[in-house]
């Protein structure tokens, strides 16, 4: 078993500096461990040795971010880490951001396996699943710091697999906060045989695991009716993909992020110009041949003539909708419809493919 | 606003208010294997009862269904 070389980052707090009147101090190192890594020490026993421990205040890390990680990656190289530890950040949300902001920016750019601790419901755990970076692993602890043991011997155990090159399973095997990556294996039954045990011990009241954990959504409040509709202004918008020829706004296939808004007031249909159509999750020939399959303009224009509703928005929203993240369209949602709503748009249809 | 999209039980879970039964994935709003004219009808159907959806009062996710017959899902 290799000594795996390690570098812990650690908060102004848990360096010993002190609390929230230490939070702008900025960042230093000191080539031990400090706080508790000196804990983390003993519980890695021969697999691992923190060689250089990074401290820095959590606001300072927020409003330097990219200064810090880079002075963090520079001591990398410099000392030969050959892992990162952050945190464990508890329920601290600065802290657990700084933790999340750290492991990814190291494994993404250094290629080295980064480990955390924080509370499942830290800030700090929307950005891990966000990055979903594959050499990324922070394990859930307490709110408290009263779980310290507990977190550290977590880590501490990790990263002994590591220092043994031992293949890293599941999350639910190795005891980390799931990523979202879906790997293949070979199981020895098959979906449908597995799909009915699952039932029969759902029905007989026995514990079942599910393979599939359907994520649940934050309630957005849904608008009351539109009273008006013979005077209302009428937008549309869609994540069909359908952008302006070119995609000047440089929307993705996959894991959009934001949005864009192109002129259709001049047009009677989709049709009467091309578009480019961006979406990775689907055969996107129809749409490409006629786009009022992914924005109805045609039908809409004529239900403007017949005076159903009072006009069709000039415009339509665009954002391609396909593996992009929950957080990421909550913010193109509420920027749409701020800007909907700033225009007087009355009411508004969107397409989803 | 109202949903157009063939996947009514997504739009739903996702909490969507008021979602209207698209025809397909690839073609929510409308169906190129008919011609023209019925294509056009569908697809005014679909955006009139969008339109309608508008108008109701829902207080959970809610489907709506145009009134015309197509095939969809």
């Amino acid at each position: 078993m290799e000594k795996l070389r390690v570098m812990h980052y650690i908060n102004q707090f848990f360096a010993g500096m002190g609390g929230e009147e230490k939070a702008n101090v900025g960042l230093s190192f000191r080539k031990e461990a400090v706080g508790p890594g000196r804990r983390l020490q003993d519980l890695f026993d021969k697999s691992a040795r923190i060689i250089a421990t990074a401290y820095c205040g959590d606001n300072y890390f927020a409003e330097h971010t990219d200064e810090v990680l880079s002075n963090i990656s520079k001591t990398i190289k410099e000392e030969k880490v050959d892992v990162v530890v952050a945190g464990p950040a508890f329920s601290a949300g600065r802290y657990g951001f700084a933790c999340t902001e750290v492991c990814h920016s190291i494994s993404s750019s250094l290629n080295l396996p980064c480990i955390s601790g924080m509370h499942p419901e830290n800030p700090g755990v929307a950005g891990y699943k966000q990055y979903k970076d594959r050499m990324v692993f922070s394990f859930p602890t307490a709110g408290e710091v009263t779980g310290m043991e507990d977190g550290l011997s977590k880590i501490a155990r990790f990263v002994s697999r590591l220092a043994a090159h031992s293949t890293i399973g599941s999350a639910s095997e190795e005891g980390y906060i799931p990523r979202g990556f879906r790997v293949e294996e070979m199981v020895a039954k098959n979906g449908a045989e597995r799909g009915i045990d699952m039932l029969l011990d759902k029905l007989a009241g026995r514990p079942f695991s599910t393979e599939i954990l359907v994520e649940s959504f934050e309630e957005s409040p849904i608008a009351p009716r539109l009273s008006n509709l013979k005077g209302a202004l009428i937008a549309t918008g869609t994540t069909c993909g359908i952008v302006q020829m070119g995609n000047p706004d440089k929307l993705k296939v996959f894991h959009n992020t934001h949005w864009g808004k192109y002129a259709v007031g001049q047009f009677n249909s989709m049709k009467d110009v091309e578009w480019d159509v961006i979406h990775g999750g689907y055969n996107t020939e129809s749409i490409h041949h006629n786009p009022n399959y992914g924005l109805p303009l045609d039908a809409l224009r004529e239900l403007e003539k017949e005076g159903v509703f009072g006009k069709v928005y000039p415009y339509f929203y665009s954002t391609p909708g396909v593996w992009a993240t929950v957080a990421d369209m909550q913010v193109v949602g509420r920027e749409i419809a701020a800007d909907m709503k700033a225009q007087g748009v009355g009411g508004a249809l969107f397409v989803s493919s | 606003m109202a949903l157009i999209t063939a996947m009514v039980m997504v739009g739903k879970q996702t909490k969507s208010g008021r979602v209207i039964a698209g025809v397909k994935i690839a073609y929510p709003c409308g169906n190129p294997s008919l011609n023209p004219e019925s294509d056009f009808a569908l697809r005014k159907e679909i955006v009139k009862c969008a339109l309608g959806a508008l108008q109701t009062d829902v207080s959970s996710p809610t489907e709506f269904a145009p009134s015309i017959e197509y095939v969809r899902g």
